[in-house]
């Protein structure tokens, strides 16, 4: 199941080498091409033309040698790999990325401008040191090969009211009274229910203005649940704010003991809850100060 | 919100409560997820360190309690143990706490094996019709324990338990998934156990129903890892960080831990997380060497690095991931007394430093054992292992105060873990069982493993000693089964430096007694010991004893009967003496008469064989007077005879000299013959290969020509091309090899055969051949590429963007391949160096006009720059932006310059005058002027004549040495306005007006010169030629581009036969050349 035999056609643009390591690139070609893998190679370096053949590609691969590719304080000369390093890398501050291999034991020790290259690594930068190239090669592909997760019919709501069957109906009386005061769209969760409820959150609560969970009885599940919908949903930085709202009857403070740091909430009579998710939620939609 | 808490655990497993920050296995969780919901199982396997546990308590369960597994209830039990030393009472104690029912009816229920746990569940109140009911969860921990526990599996078999608490699991599956039953049980185990589960009926066959081999995290996964729980947690860490570690993670055992611990120290020394993570902070934790860093963190490393202690600097000498473990431990290890003094108020404080370190190896020793030559972890109480160091002023408050810095919230490396302000957690009780928190500690602390080693060592010696000692007890103590005395010195070192003591037999007793028994066992085993050791000492002691005694009673006895062996010897010899004189005189009388008996046989011997002699030698002397006779009638024969022979000799040699002489003169009137016949075959054959090469000159020069003609196909331009060059090499022709150059590579040019080299799409100002052959280019711009040339095509290998400016050049000369001069549109001169990496741009002093030529001397000391309005500026070549050295004015229009010398310059006026100019002392000598001519350029040749051309095509030899002239046409039929020679392949080009380029090979001077017209260079002026050592000539035309031309009509036709052109047909022959010419 987790076997993912979907393989992404994928198009790698690879960058020149320094004289030294043309073999190496040739053998990293085949091993492209055999992988499935749509290789673009620069004709010659020809110019303004090389930012749009790397953009065809959906990232690009540089070989380092031992002859510097990048050295800014001291330039001896512009290389084509050096040039081509260098466009990418302009292009790594959009989606593009670039993967950057320093086959183990081609660069010797003292040459330190692989610090240059660590130090300049950013978010779509790869760098590997990994000595074999079909295992380079695979982690390239597997990076590359992100399936898009399906989409769910996600809508935009104020509120998601999530509440678990057995809080059925202590959870309708207050979403009921919510709803008077905002817009609230029910979700029951069932572990009977052939839902997908991990997916179905993932792709729902950032389109979201808040998302609640209610429980009454159901102690044991509320805490998890709430755990599991944070971390899935970006936890601090997620977009979309979660609230735990909790009937005084049978909740209490202790059962969120590992979330309290992090997620806000009420324990509270079930006629009161409305308001405080009220309150809440004009608070984060800058409603009230 | 800022949460306090660390997003990553270090070396313990995430619990449960963590699992927020639980990242990087939601594909691996989601699977076996589902696994539980279609099979009622799953069995996790996989190496030691790759985070079964964590998955299960920190994945699994958090995610089945949140409502994401699908089954009966939306509630759940979560029966979870480990097999410890009885996996069945562990079960049991872990189903009657979740189905509340007291610990004796759950065992009584259970112990019938099979259908009892299902049972037990159905009838609880958890298992209803409604929703209120709850799921039941099982979780077998560390399942592996089952095999590694003696007191589980001995010998190959395993324990009554272990087999119940397996049929108890198995049979619960089997109805869960018959009955629906809401129960759902997880096994994890080590991967290395697999192959033992098969002594269990029917397990081998349920791991395969539904086993989950745990994965080794991919990449992306691993940075899901690192990244997200700082993200979750509101902090962050720089790609190149994570890039860092997951390129330097090792692969294989300990991945996970020694990731996760390195994380832990991280987010703790960046402060909490409240900085962005960053190499920094992994090389502060000893993971990355301080050179990796910048400039500006370097520094701040530094200063950070200068205030630790010296004994933590040390654990910085070989930073990488894996140490950072190792220096962690090994600086708690070292400062474990201090934190004992300042931290712990409850002990007393009366042990010295080394004391502390030893409390701290013993912990650790005790905590570790090897089973299956693999050092893991091994569980003690704080009583064992006080008992184990076994000092009177050393208690449990000792041992527990020392250790605690192990496990605090900050190092967890030992557990069960403190709790600040917990004195409960700190003060543990004596049967607290300690645990080093992952084994990986034991594979990455150095010291560790080295004390793990010596336990191992011990524990051999110990078993060695054991059965000897319990071979001694079996035999009722007998003295002979005692150690003999080398063994006995070895055990006895062993003791002495070891001290055991019944503790540390106690550690390694794996019977199933109570503790209080293995103690008791331990203690008369340790007495024992100390028996065996006094006993077998006194045995030694004893036995040298008696061989001493034994010694000394054979000294005497051997004593005595030596002196009695001496008195009988002494009269023996005597008595000998006298016998052997007797015998030695019988001896020499018999001798004596023996030498008088042979003396007399002798001379009877030697008179017998005179006698003999003289008989023989009378016979002798007859036979030879006999055949002396018959040897002299045989001579006087054989001269007869002889005479008779050279009578007929005579005669015969008289007939030969006739016949020789006149052989001889019959040969020499042949070899006249063969001579004259010789002569008229090779006047003959020269005048058929006279005639064959004139008439294959004509014949390719008319195909030459042909081939320059329009057919409609201009394939058959290339055919007819190809033809003539080949009727040329079949017939070792080369005279007309210029008209096929021009003929092929017209034919060639129509066919688009010949491109124009791929360079810049700039602008070129002018290019040079460097000794790599590569093309040099500057662009007006004033970029500066470079190309390799090979198999007419190029490259491009540098360009050097620094000097780019707003003003275009106008006018360019390379006076080497790295040493370009040129001036701009508005007149000013600049001179860039990019030979090394202090590469630089210089505006020249000397302005006000363009560059008209230039030249270095050459020793490279001097730039001679001159300008189109006769100035003439002398620079140092290593600094041409200061003034002038010396200057000249020909008042007139340079055509060009030439310097020969330290400090000659030749100057050609455009108004034909070539003047010497010696720089040095600033004397001028005209060398000759020719009137009503104008000169254009000029060269020299191989630096010693110079080339000056003049208008309509003459050109003027100068012998720069001798001064003396000659002129000659060399072909150039028009005025030439360029000169270049290459010394390398001495060829010389000339650009005439008109766009046509002659070339000529100065080594084949009467050869005619190779033209290139203006149909080839399309009509556009010449800005520039160069050579290449392989004889290409590189073209610059005003169109922009770089041509090129082999001036080798091989290649050309080695071109064309790659492209399968081919000869003409006989038919076609005839019709292009007309009928009556032969093809042969």
């Amino acid at each position: 199941m987790f076997l993912n035999l979907y393989i992404k056609s994928s198009k790698v643009f690879l960058a020149e080498v320094t004289d030294g390591l043309q073999k190496l690139r040739s053998e990293v070609k085949n091993i492209l091409l055999r992988a499935g893998i749509e290789v673009i190679e620069p004709e010659n370096t020809a110019d303004s033309n090389l930012e749009n053949l790397m953009l065809n590609a959906d990232c690009s691969m540089h070989i380092l040698g031992n002859d510097n590719i990048i050295d800014n304080d001291s330039p001896v000369y512009d290389t084509p790999s050096a040039i081509q390093y260098r466009t990418a890398k302009g292009l790594t501050d959009g989606n593009f990325k670039m993967f950057v291999w320093n086959p183990s034991g081609i660069i010797n020790d003292k040459n330190l401008y692989i610090n240059d290259i660590r130090r300049d690594i950013n978010d779509n930068t790869i760098y590997s040191d990994i000595t074999s190239p079909i295992v380079f090669v695979e982690e390239l592909r597997a990076i590359m090969n992100i399936k898009p997760s399906a989409k769910t019919d996600a809508k935009n709501y104020d509120i998601l009211f999530i509440y678990n069957t057995l809080d059925r109906d202590s959870a309708k009386e207050v979403s009921n009274m919510l709803a008077d005061l905002q817009t609230v769209t029910e979700l029951e969760i069932n572990a009977g229910a052939d839902t997908d409820y991990n997916d179905f959150i993932q792709n729902q609560l950032p389109l979201c203005k808040l998302g609640i969970i209610y429980y009454d009885y159901a102690t044991d599940w509320a805490p998890p649940f709430a755990q599991q919908v944070w971390k899935q949903t970006g936890g601090q930085s997620a977009s979309t704010p979660l609230y735990i709202a909790g009937n005084s009857d049978h909740a209490d403070e202790t059962q969120l003991k590992p979330l309290k740091k992090i997620v806000s909430y009420t324990i509270n009579e079930k006629s009161i809850i409305p308001l405080d998710i009220k309150i809440y939620y004009d608070k984060i939609t800058g409603k009230t100060s | 919100m800022q949460p306090e808490i660390c997003p990553y655990p270090g070396l313990r497993p995430f619990t449960e409560e963590e699992s927020i920050f639980f990242k990087g296995r939601d594909m691996h969780i989601r699977h076996i997820i589902k696994l539980l919901e279609e099979n009622k199982m799953a069995f996790i396997t996989g190496a030691s360190g790759d985070g079964k546990s964590s998955m299960v308590y920190a994945g699994v369960l958090p995610n089945i309690r949140a409502g994401f597994c699908k089954a009966k209830y939306n509630s759940w039990l979560i029966a979870d143990f480990k097999p410890e030393k009885n996996p069945f009472l562990s079960l049991c104690e872990s189903i009657s706490e979740q189905l509340e029912i007291s610990k004796e009816k759950t065992q009584a229920e259970l112990k019938y094996g099979f259908s009892s746990l299902a049972k037990l569940y159905k009838e609880s109140p958890f298992y209803t019709d409604g929703e209120q009911g709850k799921n039941l969860l099982i979780i077998a921990d560390q399942f592996e324990e089952v095999f590694t526990n003696l007191e589980n599996f001995s010998n190959g078999k395993p324990s009554d338990e272990s087999y119940i608490t397996i049929n108890l699991l198995l049979e619960t599956i089997r109805l869960s998934v018959i009955e629906k039953l809401p129960i759902y049980v997880i096994f994890t185990m080590r991967s290395d156990f697999i192959s033992q589960c098969t002594v269990f009926k029917n397990l081998p066959e349920y791991i395969a129903y539904s086993q989950f081999f745990v994965p080794q995290l991919k990449r992306n996964e691993i940075r899901q890892v690192i990244e997200e729980p700082a993200k979750l947690a509101g902090g962050s860490i720089s790609p190149r960080l994570t890039e860092i570690i997951i390129n330097n993670l090792n692969s294989g055992f300990d991945q996970l831990p020694v990731l996760q611990h390195a994380l832990n120290m991280l987010w703790k020394m960046a402060d909490n997380g409240a900085v962005e993570i960053d190499l920094i902070h992994l090389a502060q934790i000893a993971g990355i060497s301080s050179d990796a860093l910048s400039t500006e963190d370097r520094a701040k490393f530094n200063i950070w690095f200068a205030e630790l202690p010296e004994y933590q600097q040390k654990y910085y000498e070989n930073p990488s991931l894996d140490n950072i473990l190792n220096a962690h431990a090994g600086i708690l290890y070292e400062s474990a007394y201090d934190y004992f003094m300042e931290n712990v108020p409850w002990a007393e404080k009366n042990i010295t430093p080394e004391e502390s370190k030893e409390i701290v190896e013993t912990v650790f020793k005790s905590l570790t054992k090897t089973d299956n030559k693999r050092q893991v972890r091994n569980r003690c109480t704080i009583n064992e292992i006080t008992g184990i160091i076994n000092k009177p002023h050393i208690t449990n408050a000792t041992v527990c105060g020392v250790i605690n810095i192990f496990r605090t919230p900050e190092n967890t490396l030992l557990q069960p873990f403190s709790v600040p302000g917990r004195l409960d957690t700190q003060y543990l009780s004596g049967d607290t069982v300690l645990d080093v928190t992952h084994e990986a500690l034991i594979r990455n602390w150095k010291l560790l493993a080295e004390w793990a080693t010596e336990e191992e060592s011990f524990l051999k010696d110990y078993h060695d000693f054991a059965s000897q000692m319990n071979r001694w007890l079996s035999h009722d103590r007998e003295e002979q089964y005692l150690l003999s005395s080398g063994t006995y010195s070895y055990f006895l070192n062993w003791y002495i430096a070891n001290t055991p003591n019944p503790y540390r037999f106690l550690k390694y007793d794996n019977t199933k007694n109570s503790y209080r028994q293995k103690l008791k066992l331990a203690q008369s085993q340790y007495e024992n010991c100390q028996d065996f050791i006094e006993l077998s000492d006194q045995a030694i002691k004893t036995r040298e004893r008696i061989k001493r005694r034994k010694l000394m009673t054979v000294l005497i006895g051997l004593a005595v009967f030596t002196a009695a062996l001496i008195v009988l010897s002494a009269w023996a010899l005597n008595e000998q003496k006298s016998a052997h004189y007797a015998a030695e005189y019988a001896q020499q009388q018999a001798d004596s008469a023996l030498v008088q008996k042979e003396k007399a046989l002798r001379a009877q011997e030697i008179a017998e064989l005179a006698n003999k002699n003289a008989r023989l030698q009378k016979i002798e002397a007859q036979i030879k007077a006999s055949e002396a006779k018959n040897e002299r009638d045989k001579a006087r024969n054989a001269q007869l005879l002889a005479d008779r022979r050279r009578r007929e000799a005579d005669s015969l040699k008289d007939i030969a000299e006739l016949n020789l002489q006149d052989a001889e003169f019959q040969k020499a009137v042949a070899e006249m013959a063969k001579h004259d016949a010789e002569e008229q075959a090779r006047v003959a054959r020269q005048a058929t290969d006279s005639a064959t090469m004139l008439y294959s000159v004509a014949m390719s020069n008319a195909m030459a020509m042909k081939a320059k003609s329009e057919y409609g196909d201009n394939r058959l331009n290339l055919r007819i091309a190809y033809t003539a060059y080949n009727l040329n090499r079949r017939n070792n022709v080369t005279q007309n090899d210029a008209e096929l150059f021009d003929a092929m590579i017209y034919a060639m040019e129509i066919n688009n055969m010949i491109k124009p080299l791929k360079t810049t799409t700039e602008t070129i100002a002018a290019f040079t051949v460097d000794e790599l052959g590569r093309i040099i280019v500057i662009t007006q711009k004033g970029q500066i590429f470079a190309y390799s040339y090979a198999n007419k095509k190029t490259k491009e290998v540098f360009r050097i963007s620094d000097f780019v400016s707003r003003d275009l050049i106008h006018s360019a000369i390379f006076l080497t391949p790295e040493i370009v001069i040129y001036s701009t549109t508005d007149k000013e001169t600049f001179c860039i160096n990019f030979k090394d990496k202090n590469r630089s741009r210089t505006k020249l002093s000397v302005q006000g006009d363009f560059i008209k030529s230039a030249m270095i001397t050459p020793d490279k000391r001097y730039i001679c720059a001159a300008y189109l309005n006769g100035r003439i500026a002398i620079l140092d070549a290593d600094d041409p932006e200061s003034r002038s050295i010396a200057n000249y004015n020909t008042k007139t229009s340079i055509a060009d310059i030439y310097c020969y010398g330290k400090s000659d310059v030749y100057i050609l006026t455009q108004n034909a005058a070539l003047l010497r100019w010696n720089f040095s002392n600033n004397t001028t000598k005209e060398i000759f002027r020719q009137t009503s001519m104008n000169a254009y350029a000029m060269t020299a040749i191989d630096s010693k004549r110079l080339a000056i051309c003049f208008s309509k095509g003459d050109i003027e030899f100068l012998d720069l040495k001798t001064g003396t002239k000659e002129s000659d046409m060399l072909g150039a039929h028009n005025r030439i306005e360029r000169i270049v020679y290459d010394e390398n392949t001495k060829y010389l080009a000339m650009a005439s007006l008109g766009n046509r380029i002659s070339v000529l090979n100065i080594k084949r001077r009467n050869a005619k010169p190779f033209v290139v017209d203006d149909f080839m260079l399309h009509n556009f002026p010449i800005k520039n030629i160069g050579f290449n050592d392989e004889g290409t000539m590189f073209v610059l035309t005003e169109e922009n581009v770089i041509r090129y031309f082999d001036l080798d009509i091989n290649s050309y036709a080695q071109e064309l036969a790659d492209e399968k052109v081919t000869e003409l047909t006989r038919q076609e022959y005839g019709l292009i050349l007309g009928k009556n010419f032969s093809s042969k």
